[in-house]
C-alpha cells in the first residue's frame, strides 16, 4: 500500500512539474538545476552497483547450480556409470539403422554384415502396387559356423509374402500354413535336426529371417518377394530400391576373428575402407564386388511425360506410350539407392484396369489418378467442423502441437469455407452455435480462441461426437468434413459406433490418434465408415507437421460422391467399401473380385457441383499377375476389422475367421491366423558339413528361379576365394538377439527450484532498489 | 527524476517475483499434496479392487504403488506419463496391462520432485510394486545407466518383459532440461 501510494505521489508531482514547464511558470534552467542537485556522485555509484549485482545474481545462478549438478557427479552415493551410445550398440545392432538388404552374422559379442556378392532386383508395377522380386548372395567369410539374420528394409507399405533361400546345399522355402500347422512343422523340423524357422515381420517397415547354422565359406542365396502400394508425392510418382549399407561399428578383434588365417581374402572383399584407427567399418562402393542388376516393368495405367532414373544410367525400352521396360546397364555401383521417377501427361482424372484370374475368379485393381489440379473448376464450398481433445493429458507438447496444428488450419480456410471449433474433456463445449463463413475476422477471433485453450479434465468422446455429428448446417452442397483428434483410449466403442452410424449422413469423418493410447482400430473404421481418413501420430514432435499435411491434402477433393455401377447381373465384392472421396494428387485404389465377369463398369461422381463418370471396359483390363494378392489383401484386412470389432463386443464369430484363413491360404498370405513357415525342401541328397562337396551341382527345387539358385561356386566366386580348405563343423550355439523395442521416454523435469531462486533473487533486488529509492527520498 | 523510476523498476520487480513465486511453488505443493491425496485414494482401490480415478475429473487412474523399503519411500503409480499426470505423481510410460504382460514396466517421474530419490537408490536396492490386488512384487535394481537421448532401447523383448524400468531426467540437479535420461533397470526376485 505504501508503495503505491508513494508511486501516486511522485507520479503526481511529476506531471506537476511538467506542466509547470510548459505553462512557463518555472524556467527550464531551474528544473535542471533541481534535478542536478539531487543526484550526488556518490548514489550514483550505489546504482551502478545494484545492477551490476543484478547481472551477476542473474548469470550467477546457472554456473553455481551446474556446479553442485557435477559436484553431485563424482560424490554421490550412487554415481552411475555414464554409458555413451556406441557402447550399448556394441552387442546388438539397432534394425532401424539398416537401410539395405544385409545378412547380419553374429560373433563372440559383435555383429557383422556379412559380404554381398550379388544383388538382382525385379520390380513390376501396376498402377499404384509394385511386385518386388529380390535376389541377393552373401558369403560366410567366417571361419565359424554361424546364426545370421537376413535383414531388408520395405517400405511402411509393403508385406513380404514368398521367401526362398540356397544355404550351400540346403534349400528353404517359406511357405504359408495355418499358425497351428506352422508351429507343429517348425518343431518337427527342429526335432529332426533340419533347420526351419518361423518367419515374422518385426516392424511393419523391416523383414527380418534367421538363418541358422551357415557353413564357413557358404554362399546363401535369399529371394523374397514383396508388394507394395506406391503413392505419388505431389504428382511425383517414385520408385526406390535401397542400396547403400549404412556405417557399421565393428570393434577391430572380433572383426579379424572373423576371418580365416589361411582363408585368402582380397582387401577388396573386406569392406575396404576398413579403418584400423576410426573401428568403423565404412564400405567403399566402388571396391565391393556387389553387383546390382535392375529390371523394372512399369505399367502406370496413364501416359507418362517424365520418366527419370536420377542416379544411375538406364535403358528404356518402349512398349506402349503407358508401358516401358527399364534396365540398369551393367552392374551398377550401390553407393546411392536406385531410384526411378514418373509423373503423369493428363491434366484430368483416369482410371486404370488390371486383371488376374485365380481360382475360377476375376480379380481387378481399378486405380483413379486426379491430377494435380483440375482447371475452372468452382471451389468446393466446404464446411469443417474440428474436434480438439483438451483433456488434462494432452497437456505439454500435445497440446501445443495440436494448437500449432490447428491454427494452420484455420489461416488454410477459404472465405467459401465454413468451420466451427468443439473442443471436449469431460464437458464439451464449441466455438460458435452452428459452423459461420470463415471471414478474416471470425478466422481471427477463433485463432484467438484456439491460443487462449488450456487443458482440463478427463476424457468424454461421447457427447463431444454427438455435439459435432449434429452440428452441421443442413445444406446439401457443402462437403461436410469433421476432423477430430485425440489422445485418449476408447474404451464404449460399440455406443460410439453405433452413433456414428446413426448420425453420419454425408459428414466425412477424419481421425487423428495421438501417442500410444487410442484405440486404432475404432479410429480407422471410423473413418473408413465415414468416407475420410485415419492418421495416427506416435512421437508428439511430428504433430502439428502430420495435421498440417492431413489438412493441405483435404481442401481439395477432386471428385465426391464415389459410386461404382456394375453391369446389371453383376455381383462382384469391392473393398474399400464405401468408396473414399477422390482428392487432388492423391491416387484412390479399388480392389474387385467377381465371377465370370463382363461389360463395362461405371465410377459415378461429383466434381464441384456437377455430375461426373467414366466408363471402366472390365473385359480390356490389362493381365497382370499379383492382382489377385491385391485383393485379398484387403479383403483380410476388411475382415480382421470385423474380427476386432466383435471379440472387442465380446462376442466372436468363428465363421470370419473361418473366411479369413481360408483367404491367407488359399492366396498366400500372412495374416494373424496364418505365417510364414521356413522349411527345409533340399530335394535329394544329405547334407555335407564340408565346403569341397559342393563342387556337384544339387538338385534345384521345382519352381525356383534357376538363374538366380542353380549356380556352382566357380560362378560366383573370385578366384581367389575358391581354392581354400575349410575347417569341419564347429557349431556356433550362441543365438543371435536382434528383436529390440525403443521406448520413448517423456521430459521429466520441473525444474522448479531453480525457478523458485530465479524468483527470490528478482524479489530481494526489487526490495534492494525500492530500499534506495526510498533512501533517495528521505535524503 | 531517477529514483522514482527506480522506485517503478523495483515495484515491478517486486510484484513480478511475487507473481511468479507464486505460481512456480505450485509445483511442489502440488507434488506433494497430490501424493497425499493419491495416497489416500490407493488405500480405496485396494479395499474395492476397482480402477480408479483419485477425483471425479482425472485424465488418469491409479495402477500401483511403488515402495523403496531402504529409502522409506512410496509412490502411487498413474495410468499415464503425461505432463498432467506426472505433476501429481509417477506415471507409466506405456499403457499398463496388468493382466497379460507383454512388455516390462517403465515408470517415469520428475527428477525434481517423484523421483527425486533415484538419485539416492543404488545397484542392490529392493523395489516393491503393489497392484490392484494388494500383491506385492520384489525387483532387485541391476544396472543404472544414461541414456544420451530421452529413448531407450532394450534388446530382445520376451527377455525384458519382466522387467521394472525407473527412468528420470538427467542431471538430477540440471536447470535446463536436456535430452538426457537416467535409467534404472530392476529385475524380478523370485521368492
Amino acid at each position: 500500500m505504501k508503495i503505491f501510494k508513494m508511486i501516486k505521489k511522485n507520479k503526481r508531482t511529476s506531471s506537476n512539474l511538467v506542466r509547470n514547464i510548459f505553462e512557463g511558470s518555472i524556467p527550464p534552467d531551474q528544473v535542471k538545476i533541481r534535478s542536478k542537485a539531487n543526484r550526488p556522485f556518490l548514489k550514483k555509484m550505489n546504482f551502478i552497483g545494484i545492477v551490476l549485482v543484478l547481472v551477476l545474481t542473474i548469470i550467477g545462478i546457472h554456473p553455481i547450480i551446474s556446479v553442485s549438478s557435477a559436484a553431485h557427479m563424482f560424490t554421490g552415493s550412487a554415481a552411475p556409470k555414464v554409458l555413451t551410445g556406441s557402447q550399448t550398440v556394441q552387442k546388438s545392432i539397432n534394425l532401424d539403422d539398416v537401410q539395405s538388404g544385409e545378412l547380419l552374422m553374429r560373433s563372440d559379442d559383435s555383429i557383422n554384415a556379412a559380404i554381398l556378392l550379388s544383388t538382382d532386383v525385379k520390380i513390376d508395377i501396376a498402377g499404384a502396387v509394385s511386385r518386388t522380386i529380390v535376389s541377393q548372395r552373401f558369403i560366410n567369410t567366417s571361419d565359424e559356423w554361424a546364426e545370421g539374420v537376413y535383414v531388408f528394409p520395405i517400405g511402411e507399405n509393403s508385406a513380404v509374402d514368398t521367401l526362398k533361400m540356397r544355404i550351400g546345399d540346403r534349400f528353404i522355402e517359406g511357405k504359408i500354413k495355418e499358425k497351428k500347422v506352422a508351429k507343429a512343422a517348425y518343431e518337427k523340423a527342429k526335432e529332426e535336426g533340419k533347420k526351419a524357422s518361423l518367419i515374422e515381420q518385426q516392424k511393419p517397415n523391416l523383414f527380418t529371417n534367421t538363418i541358422a547354422n551357415i557353413g564357413p565359406g557358404e554362399i546363401v542365396t535369399v529371394q523374397i518377394e514383396f508388394q507394395t502400394k506406391l503413392s505419388p508425392d505431389n504428382g511425383v510418382w517414385e520408385m526406390r530400391v535401397p542400396l547403400v549399407s549404412a556405417p557399421r561399428y565393428n570393434p577391430k578383434s572380433s572383426f579379424k576373428q572373423l576371418f580365416l588365417s589361411n582363408f585368402k581374402i582380397p582387401k577388396s572383399l573386406i569392406n575396404a575402407a576398413y579403418n584400423e584407427d576410426t573401428d568403423v567399418v565404412l564400405p567403399d562402393p566402388a571396391e565391393l564386388i556387389n553387383p546390382v542388376d535392375i529390371s523394372i516393368d512399369l505399367k502406370p495405367g496413364f501416359e507418362m511425360e517424365v520418366l527419370d532414373s536420377p542416379y544411375h544410367e538406364v535403358s528404356f525400352q518402349n512398349i506402349t506410350n503407358s508401358h516401358k521396360k527399364i534396365q540398369t546397364k551393367g552392374p551398377i555401383s550401390s553407393d546411392r539407392d536406385f531410384v526411378l521417377t514418373w509423373k503423369a501427361k493428363e491434366n484430368k482424372v483416369t482410371a486404370s484396369l488390371f486383371t488376374e484370374k485365380q481360382y475360377d475368379r476375376d480379380h481387378f485393381l481399378l486405380t483413379l489418378n486426379p491430377p494435380l489440379e483440375i482447371k475452372n473448376q468452382k471451389p468446393t464450398k466446404r464446411e469443417i467442423i474440428f474436434v480438439l481433445d483438451i483433456s488434462g493429458s494432452m497437456s505439454g507438447e500435445p497440446l501445443r502441437q495440436a494448437k500449432a496444428g490447428l491454427a494452420m488450419a484455420i489461416k488454410r480456410l477459404k472465405p467459401t469455407d465454413k468451420f466451427n471449433l468443439v473442443f471436449f474433456s469431460d464437458r464439451t463445449w464449441s466455438y460458435t452455435d452452428k459452423p459461420i463463413q470463415a471471414t478474416s475476422l471470425e478466422k481471427r477471433r477463433a485463432l484467438a480462441v484456439v491460443h487462449r485453450i488450456e487443458t482440463e479434465g478427463g476424457t468424454e468422446m461421447y457427447p463431444a461426437l454427438d455435439y459435432s455429428l449434429t452440428n452441421f448446417n443442413k445444406s446439401n452442397s457443402d462437403l461436410k468434413q469433421l476432423i477430430f483428434l485425440t489422445d485418449g483410449s476408447i474404451t464404449n466403442e460399440d455406443a460410439l459406433f453405433e452413433l456414428i452410424a446413426r448420425k453420419l449422413d454425408d459428414t466425412r469423418l477424419f481421425t487423428i490418434g495421438i501417442g500410444s493410447a487410442p484405440n486404432s482400430y475404432f479410429m480407422s473404421r471410423s473413418a473408413e465408415l465415414g468416407r475420410g481418413a485415419h492418421l495416427h501420430i506416435g512421437k508428439e514432435a511430428e504433430i502439428s507437421t502430420k495435421m498440417n499435411e492431413l489438412f493441405a491434402k483435404i481442401e481439395n477433393p477432386a471428385v465426391t460422391d464415389l459410386k461404382l455401377k456394375l453391369p446389371n447381373g453383376l455381383y462382384a465384392e469391392h473393398y474399400p467399401n464405401p468408396l473414399p472421396d477422390l482428392y487432388l494428387g492423391e491416387p484412390v485404389s479399388i480392389a474387385i473380385r467377381g465371377h465370370k465377369t463382363f461389360g463395362t463398369a461405371t465410377l459415378e461422381g461429383k466434381i464441384g457441383d456437377k455430375n461426373w463418370s467414366i466408363d471402366v471396359p472390365l473385359d480390356q483390363a490389362i493381365e497382370h499377375s499379383g492382382i489377385a494378392k491385391v485383393w485379398a489383401r484387403e479383403k483380410i484386412a476388411n475382415l480382421e476389422r470385423a474380427w476386432i470389432a466383435q471379440s472387442a463386443s465380446g462376442e466372436t464369430l468363428e465363421s470370419i475367421n473361418k473366411e479369413l484363413l481360408m483367404t491367407a491360404l488359399n492366396y498366400g498370405l500372412v495374416s494373424r491366423l496364418s505365417s510364414l513357415v521356413a522349411l527345409d525342401v533340399t530335394p535329394t541328397r544329405p547334407l555335407q558339413a564340408s565346403l569341397k562337396t559342393t563342387k556337384i551341382k544339387p538338385a534345384i527345387p521345382h519352381g525356383w528361379d534357376r538363374k538366380q539358385f542353380d549356380f556352382s561356386y566357380e560362378d560366383v566366386l573370385p578366384p581367389s576365394l575358391q581354392k581354400s580348405e575349410l575347417p569341419f563343423a564347429k557349431i556356433y550355439k550362441a543365438s543371435l538377439t536382434l528383436k529390440s523395442q525403443t521406448y520413448d521416454l517423456p521430459k521429466t523435469a520441473l525444474n522448479w527450484l531453480a525457478k523458485v531462486l530465479l524468483a527470490l533473487a528478482a524479489l530481494s533486488f526489487g526490495v534492494l532498489l525500492l530500499w534506495v529509492s526510498r533512501r533517495d527520498a528521505n535524503a | 527524476m531517477l529514483k522514482k523510476i527506480i522506485g517503478f523498476v523495483a515495484f515491478c520487480l517486486i510484484a513480478l517475483a511475487l507473481v511468479s513465486l507464486a505460481r512456480v511453488s505450485a509445483t511442489p505443493i502440488k507434488a506433494a499434496v497430490g501424493q497425499y491425496l493419491l495416497n489416500a485414494a490407493w488405500k480405496e482401490t485396494l479395499n474395492t479392487t476397482v480402477k480408479s480415478k483419485p477425483w471425479a475429473n482425472a485424465d488418469f487412474h491409479l495402477i500401483g504403488k511403488l515402495t523403496v523399503p531402504r529409502l522409506n519411500v512410496s509412490r502411487v503409480i498413474l495410468s499415464s506419463a503425461s505432463g498432467e499426470a506426472m505433476s501429481w505423481g509417477v506415471g507409466s510410460v506405456i499403457p499398463f496391462k496388468s493382466s497379460s504382460i507383454s512388455s516390462p514396466i517403465i515408470l517415469a517421474g520428475h527428477r525434481d520432485t517423484h523421483m527425486k530419490f533415484m538419485s539416492k537408490l543404488r545397484i542392490g536396492d529392493h523395489l516393491e510394486l503393489q497392484s490392484h490386488d494388494g500383491s506385492v512384487k520384489s525387483y532387485k535394481i541391476v544396472t543404472s545407466e544414461v541414456t544420451t537421448t530421452p529413448q531407450l532401447t532394450l534388446n530382445d523383448q520376451t527377455e525384458n518383459n519382466d522387467k521394472l524400468i525407473l527412468t528420470t531426467c538427467w542431471p538430477f540437479n540440471g536447470v535446463q532440461s536436456g535430452p538426457e535420461r537416467y535409467v534404472m533397470i530392476g529385475e524380478p526376485l523370485n521368492i
